[in-house]
């Protein structure tokens, strides 16, 4: 045992000669002699385990992991920042912002209006964003300032996409996700009083019976299957959406309750609504078009990020059309009730020599089982499905998460082999056979 | 590298840029210690960035208290790699092939020493973890005996023991390939 720990001591007595001062084996043998049996191999085998010293990280690795490490320095900054102010109520920084705008001088605030995300002044023109949308009240004013937002962020991201700057670009696409998600929350906002102010019902026809088609697809475009149609939309969907009739063509079981006044007071909310869903439409379509053709002269360095700003614009719009949808059939249940009173299916208007909905069209919906066929609000039937095949159909909710689902699904499908071909020329020769068979395995799989 | 402690001292007032230079010092010796101490490289690519993430968090309450900041920073990365192999029920087979050495100008010579690394990847499998961590801080990391004990929470002659026996436990396996 002794001889063991005169030993250990000995090696590592060596050991710190050898790797610290750079000593041969020989000469450590010469300093101990008697113990130059035992030390011998054990010095070789330390000196061929010092090949260990020369592994290092992928390159790959070490650039990824240095990225991150940048954003989390930076998040810990911000993090600290934040909890400096978090003892302030949240009025008290409203009104400090506010008076910090007043003071500032109102060039500043008008010259940061169009700045860009790497500018100096762009965190002024986000503050003054958030300023505008706190003291906006109504959610129909709301949803209309996030859309402009909106529109704002994916011309940011097409600008930074030019300079390839992948960081802020990030940023930009986090912000265009608050802004659309805000938009289809917005939307699905129910009123209890169809009459209240600024509530931004989805756009029900006129009257119970009345179906309103989307537009017809341009000449040499595919029929839409959903409300989102082609470019010539925005001009017709107002249209689409009237209030219906003049109002003496209306019969006396379709007059408002409340009378004339009540009416008049609608057409403002009734038009703001169109205006609305005029521009999601046109949103809609745009926002990923653009981002599409920045797509095609970016630098490599910003192309996964854009293919995200892709997909979550895509997938957000798609959100804010059901959401307008539901929020339609959701209040055919109301509004009928409250505003038309409900036809029996035998005196609607039929439609151009077919019983049956054609294509893309909304009819009414079973809103509930108890009810009965005259009591219905307003559903879209699946092309080649009848009506009485959309009465058997799931509840809302299941319909609502099974598309959300099957969205993400598919921008993940499109996103995860475009972001593993975007690694693959960087990676290693070693690594690309690996990378390559992710690729097929999510291209596979999805 | 600047003053180390006028470094840690900036990072933990918030400077980015001086932890940012103590993240470049350090990156390379804390993968490599990990990686042969798991043997496994992408595992090890993991709880290398988990072990800085650590330290980011942490370096408020790091003091100097006698040993060099390395010894605390390997410290988290002997914690993270416990918890590691708590959670793996097996030992872990070596993807030997995912090791990446550091270039040689000599092919020769490259080949020589991945033949040399994966006989040791193999062999440190065999030999428990105290005398793995202790391998792995001595030789690779070339710590001192002093700061290894810090790190693993021992005295000096217990890792001199250590040490001894697993270099004896290392030779023989080395030896039998």
């Amino acid at each position: 045992m002794r001889k063991s720990k005169k030993l250990a001591n000995i090696l590592d007595e060596c050991l710190e000669l050898i790797l610290l001062n750079g000593e041969s084996i020989e000469q450590c043998l010469q300093r101990y002699p008697g113990y130059a049996d035992d030390l011998k191999p054990l010095l070789e085998t330390i000196l061929s385990a010092r090949v260990a010293s020369d592994v290092e990280p992928r390159p790959e690795f070490r650039a990824r992991a240095r990225y991150q490490f940048r954003l989390a320095l930076q998040e810990a900054k911000a993090k600290k920042r934040r909890r400096f102010f978090s003892w302030q109520p949240a009025w008290a920084t409203v009104v400090a912002t506010v008076l910090t705008l007043v003071l500032v001088s109102g060039v500043t605030v008008a010259a940061a209006g169009n700045s860009m995300p790497d500018e100096p002044l762009y965190p002024v023109k986000v503050a003054t964003e958030q300023l505008q949308l706190t003291v906006t009240r109504s959610s129909l004013s709301k949803a209309e300032l996030h859309a402009r937002l909106a529109d704002k962020r994916v011309a940011e991201i097409i600008y930074l996409a030019h300079k390839g700057k992948s960081e802020a670009i990030e940023s930009t696409i986090q912000r265009l996700n608050t802004n659309l998600l805000r938009i289809a929350a917005l939307s699905r906002v129910q009123s209890e009083a169809p009459a209240a102010p600024g509530v931004l019902p989805a756009l029900a026809p006129a009257k119970p019976g009345r179906q309103i088609a989307p537009p017809e697809p341009a000449k040499g475009e595919p029929a839409p299957s959903k409300v989102l149609p082609g470019p010539s939309t925005s001009e017709r969907a107002p249209v689409k959406v009237s209030p219906g009739p003049p109002r003496s063509e209306l019969a006396p079981s379709e007059q408002i309750p409340g009378g004339p006044e009540a009416r008049l007071k609608r057409i403002p909310r009734i038009e703001g609504r169109a205006k609305l869903r005029a521009a999601l439409i046109r949103y809609a379509k745009n926002h990923p078009e653009a981002l599409r053709a920045a797509l095609k002269n970016a630098p490599p360095s910003v192309r996964a990020a854009l293919r995200r700003a892709i997909a979550i614009s895509e997938a957000r719009y798609k959100e804010v059309n059901r959401a307008l949808e539901t929020r339609g059939a959701g209040a055919g249940e109301q509004e009928p009730h409250k505003v038309w009173p409900q036809q029996p299916r035998s005196e609607r208007t039929p439609q151009k020599g077919s019983s049956e909905p054609t294509r893309g069209e909304v009819v009414p919906k079973k809103v509930l089982p108890k009810r009965s066929l005259g009591e219905r609000s307003f559903q879209r039937v699946p092309p080649g499905q009848s009506r009485s095949r959309v009465e058997s159909d799931v509840p809302i909710q299941r319909i609502k998460a099974r598309a959300n689902l099957r969205a993400a699904i598919v921008s993940y499908a499109k996103n995860h082999p475009a972001a593993l071909r975007d690694v693959l020329q960087d990676t290693s020769r070693s690594d690309r056979p690996t990378l390559r068979r992710a690729i097929d395995i999510t291209g596979s799989r999805s | 590298m600047q003053d180390e402690k006028s470094l840690v001292s900036r990072a933990q007032k918030g400077d980015e840029e001086a932890f940012a230079q103590l993240y470049e010092e350090y990156f390379n010796k804390i993968y490599r210690y990990i990686v042969i101490r798991i043997g496994d490289a992408m595992e090890a690519e993991d709880i290398t960035q988990q072990v800085f993430l650590k330290a980011l968090q942490s370096i408020g309450s790091f003091k100097w208290k006698g040993a060099p900041f390395s010894a605390w920073l390997y410290r988290i990365a002997h914690n993270q790699v416990v918890d590691y192999l708590r959670k793996k029920s097996r030992r872990t087979t070596v993807p030997l092939d995912e090791i990446q050495l550091a270039a040689e100008h000599n092919l020769q010579e490259e080949v020589e020493k991945g033949f040399d690394l994966q006989r040791l990847a193999s062999a440190m499998q065999h030999i428990t973890e105290s005398q793995r961590a202790v391998i792995s801080l001595r030789f690779t990391s070339e710590l001192s005996t002093v700061e290894v004990a810090k790190v693993l929470g021992k005295s000096q002659g217990a890792i001199k023991a250590l040490q001894h026996s697993a270099v004896v436990a290392l030779r023989k396996r080395m030896a039998e390939g």
